[in-house]
C-alpha cells in the first residue's frame, strides 16, 4: 500500500499542533492559571474543613460561593460538592419550608436559595423548584411584617436587619422571573426600599444594623461595615436579575449612587478594608465588607450604574486587600464573627469564617471576568 | 513484509483508508483485542467530555453528587460500557436487517466490529490533550481555547463518520453516494443521540434527585 508522503507530514503536523499549542497557551497564560490557585485554596479549604451540617447564612453564602469557583475554574468537584449540600439543604426543609433543619432567624437560611434555584435552572428538576416555592411561601406568609410590608428579620419579635435584604431579595427576585411573577419581584424590590426607610442613617448617609420595632428592645444604629456590603451586594444583584424594564430599576440605581461615594470615603487608605463600625476607627479592619464593597462597587462600574472614576481604585484597593489576607491553607483572615448588637467590640477573627470564605470566589470570579 | 497488527492499522486508518478498510475486511482483528479496543476509545471521547472543565459536564456528572472519584470511575466506565453494548448491538442489528433485506450473502460479525472499531480511529487525536489535560487542568474555558475545544470534537466525530461510512462503502462495494448517504444517516444518529440526550436532562422533568439519596 503506497502512502503519500504529505498525508504522513499533514498528520505530523496537526498532532504536533494539537499537542504543543494549548500548552504553549498555558505557559504564556501561567500567570492567570497560577493565580486561580488562590480560589482553589479557599474553595479547597472551604469544602474541606467548614461546617455545612446545619442552616445559617454562612452555609448558603459558602455553597453560592464555591458555584462561583466552578462557574470560573469548571471544577466539577466544587459543583458536585454544592449538588451535595443543595439536596440536603432541601432534605431537611422544614415543613414550614425553611432549608437546613431551620435552626436560624427568618431569612438566614434563604441564603441557601440561590443554589436551590441554580441546580433548577441546570437541571429543570422540579424538586428543587418546589423546595424554592415552599421557602418563598414561609417568607412571604409568616414573619411579622412593618405597615410597608418590611419582613422580619426575626420571629415572633419584629425586626428589620439589614442582613435580611442580602439574604432574601436575590433569592426572591430570581425565583419571580423563573414563575413570571412580578408580585414576587416587586416583593424582593420593594424590600430594600422598605430596608432603605427604616435602617438609613440620617446623618451619615449610610446603613444601621438593626431597627427594632419593640421601643423597649434594642435597636443597634452601628453603621456596621458588612451589613453596609448585603446592602449595596443586594442592590447589584438584584439589578442583574429584574429586568430594566422595572419601575423602580432607576431608583434601585439612585441608592447604590447614593451609598457608594460615602462608602468609599471610609475606606481605610493604607490597607483598603473598612472598619468593621465603618464611622469608628477604633474597631477593628474588616475583609468582608471588602469582599463586598469590592465585588459590587466592581459591578456597578461595570454595569454603567456608577462611574469608573475614582471607584475602580477603590474596588481594586479592596480587591487586592483581600488577596493579601488569604493565607496558604486558603483562610480569609480578618472576618468578623456574626454581629449583633454590641459585638463590635469582639476581635476579629484570624480563622476561616464561613461568610468571609463564601464571599471571596464570587469577588474573584468576577474580577477575573473584568480582566482588572 | 510489512507490519500487520492493532496499531499499524490504526496509523494506517489515517493515512489510507480505504486501503487499510480492504485489508481489514479481508482479515479482521480477533474480537478479544477488538471488544476491549471499543471500551478503551471511547474512554478517550468521555474523558474529554466528562473530566476536563466543560459546560457537558452539568449534563452527566452533576447527578452524581458526593460520591467518591472511585466510585465516579465506577460510574464513568459502567456508562462507557453501556454506550459500547448500545452501539455494538446497533451496528449488529443493522447487519441483521441488512441480510435479510438484501440477501447479498452473509456479511460477518466481527468484519462488521473491525469496522467500527476502526472507525473509532480518530478518538486517539484527543492523546494530545492528555498533557494539557493534566498539567493546565484542561482550563479550556480560562485560557480562551473554547474553540479549539470544541473544534477537536467535531473533527474528531467527523472523521469517526467519514471512516465509519469509508469502511461500510468498501465491505459493501457501494458507490460513493451511497457511502455518502450511509455518512449522513451515521450522523443523524449521533445527532440525535445528543439531542435525546439533551432532551432527556432538560427537558423530560425526570428527576434525578434521588441519586443525593445513595450518599
Amino acid at each position: 500500500m503506497k502512502i503519500q508522503p504529505y498525508k504522513k507530514f499533514f498528520w505530523i503536523i496537526v498532532l504536533c499542533f494539537l499537542l504543543i499549542f494549548p500548552i504553549i497557551v498555558g505557559i504564556i497564560n501561567y500567570n492567570k492559571t497560577r493565580s486561580t490557585d488562590v480560589l482553589n485554596r479557599v474553595a479547597n479549604y472551604t469544602m474541606k474543613e467548614m461546617d455545612f451540617s446545619f442552616g445559617s447564612w454562612g452555609k448558603g453564602i459558602m455553597m453560592d460561593g464555591l458555584l462561583h469557583a466552578y462557574n470560573l475554574t469548571g471544577n466539577i468537584e466544587y459543583l458536585n460538592f454544592v449538588k451535595y449540600w443543595t439536596d440536603q439543604s432541601i432534605r431537611t426543609q422544614t415543613e414550614d419550608g425553611i432549608f437546613s433543619h431551620g435552626e436560624t432567624t427568618v431569612g438566614d437560611a434563604t441564603a441557601i436559595g440561590p443554589s436551590v434555584l441554580y441546580f433548577y435552572e441546570i437541571t429543570n428538576d422540579s424538586y428543587y423548584l418546589n423546595s424554592a416555592i415552599r421557602n418563598m411561601e414561609f417568607l412571604i406568609k409568616y414573619p411579622p411584617r412593618t405597615p410597608e410590608g418590611g419582613i422580619s428579620h426575626r420571629m415572633p419579635n419584629l425586626e428589620l436587619w439589614i442582613d435580611t435584604v442580602h439574604m432574601i431579595c436575590p433569592f426572591l427576585a430570581k425565583l419571580g422571573i423563573i414563575l413570571n411573577n412580578e408580585t414576587i419581584i416587586d416583593e424582593a424590590v420593594d424590600q430594600i426600599f422598605i430596608h432603605d426607610k427604616y435602617l438609613k442613617d440620617n446623618n451619615t448617609g449610610l446603613y444601621a444594623h438593626i431597627w427594632n420595632n419593640d421601643p423597649s428592645g434594642a435597636d443597634d444604629p452601628y453603621i456596621w461595615a458588612r451589613g453596609n456590603g448585603w446592602m449595596t451586594t443586594a442592590i447589584v444583584e438584584l439589578l442583574t436579575i429584574i429586568p430594566p424594564t422595572h419601575d423602580n430599576y432607576s431608583d434601585l440605581i439612585l441608592l447604590l449612587q447614593d451609598a457608594i461615594p460615602k462608602i468609599s470615603a471610609l475606606q481605610d487608605n493604607d490597607t483598603g478594608l473598612w472598619h468593621t463600625i465603618m464611622n469608628d476607627t477604633s474597631t477593628g479592619l474588616e475583609t468582608s465588607c471588602a469582599e463586598l464593597f469590592s465585588y459590587s462597587i466592581a459591578l456597578a462600574i461595570d454595569r454603567g450604574w456608577i462611574m469608573e472614576a475614582g471607584n475602580k481604585s477603590v474596588a481594586l484597593k479592596a480587591y487586592n486587600a483581600v488577596i493579601n489576607m488569604v493565607d496558604d491553607y486558603g483562610v480569609v483572615k480578618g472576618v468578623s464573627g456574626g454581629t449583633g448588637w454590641d459585638s463590635y467590640g469582639a476581635p476579629i477573627y484570624q480563622r476561616a469564617i464561613s461568610w468571609g470564605q463564601g464571599l471571596f470566589p464570587k469577588m474573584y470570579r468576577l474580577f477575573q471576568e473584568l480582566g482588572w | 513484509m510489512e507490519k500487520d497488527n492493532v496499531f499499524t492499522r490504526l496509523y494506517k486508518i489515517l493515512l489510507s483508508p480505504r486501503d487499510t478498510f480492504q485489508k481489514i475486511t479481508k482479515k479482521p482483528t480477533r474480537f478479544l483485542i477488538i471488544f476491549p479496543g471499543i471500551i478503551l476509545l471511547y474512554s478517550l471521547i468521555f474523558y474529554f467530555l466528562f473530566f476536563s472543565p466543560n459546560i457537558w459536564k452539568n449534563l452527566f456528572f452533576i447527578q452524581f453528587s458526593g460520591l467518591s472519584l472511585l466510585s465516579l470511575l465506577g460510574i464513568f466506565y459502567a456508562v462507557v460500557l453501556i454506550f459500547a453494548l448500545v452501539f455494538i448491538s446497533l451496528l449488529l442489528i443493522i447487519n441483521f436487517l441488512r441480510q435479510m433485506i438484501t440477501h447479498k450473502g452473509k456479511k460477518k460479525k466481527l468484519v462488521a466490529l473491525n469496522h467500527y472499531f476502526y472507525s473509532l480511529t480518530p478518538f486517539l487525536i484527543i492523546l494530545t490533550q492528555i498533557p494539557f489535560l493534566i498539567i493546565f487542568k484542561g482550563y479550556y474555558n480560562l485560557l480562551g481555547l473554547n474553540i479549539l475545544y470544541f473544534g477537536i470534537f467535531i473533527v474528531v466525530l467527523g472523521l469517526h463518520v467519514y471512516y465509519f461510512a469509508t469502511a461500510v462503502g468498501v465491505g459493501l462495494n457501494l458507490s460513493k453516494i451511497k457511502t455518502i448517504f450511509i455518512g449522513i444517516i451515521f450522523s443523524l444518529l449521533i445527532l440525535g443521540l445528543f439531542l435525546f440526550l439533551y432532551y432527556l436532562i432538560f427537558y423530560s422533568q425526570f428527576s434525578y434527585s434521588f441519586l443525593g439519596y445513595l450518599v
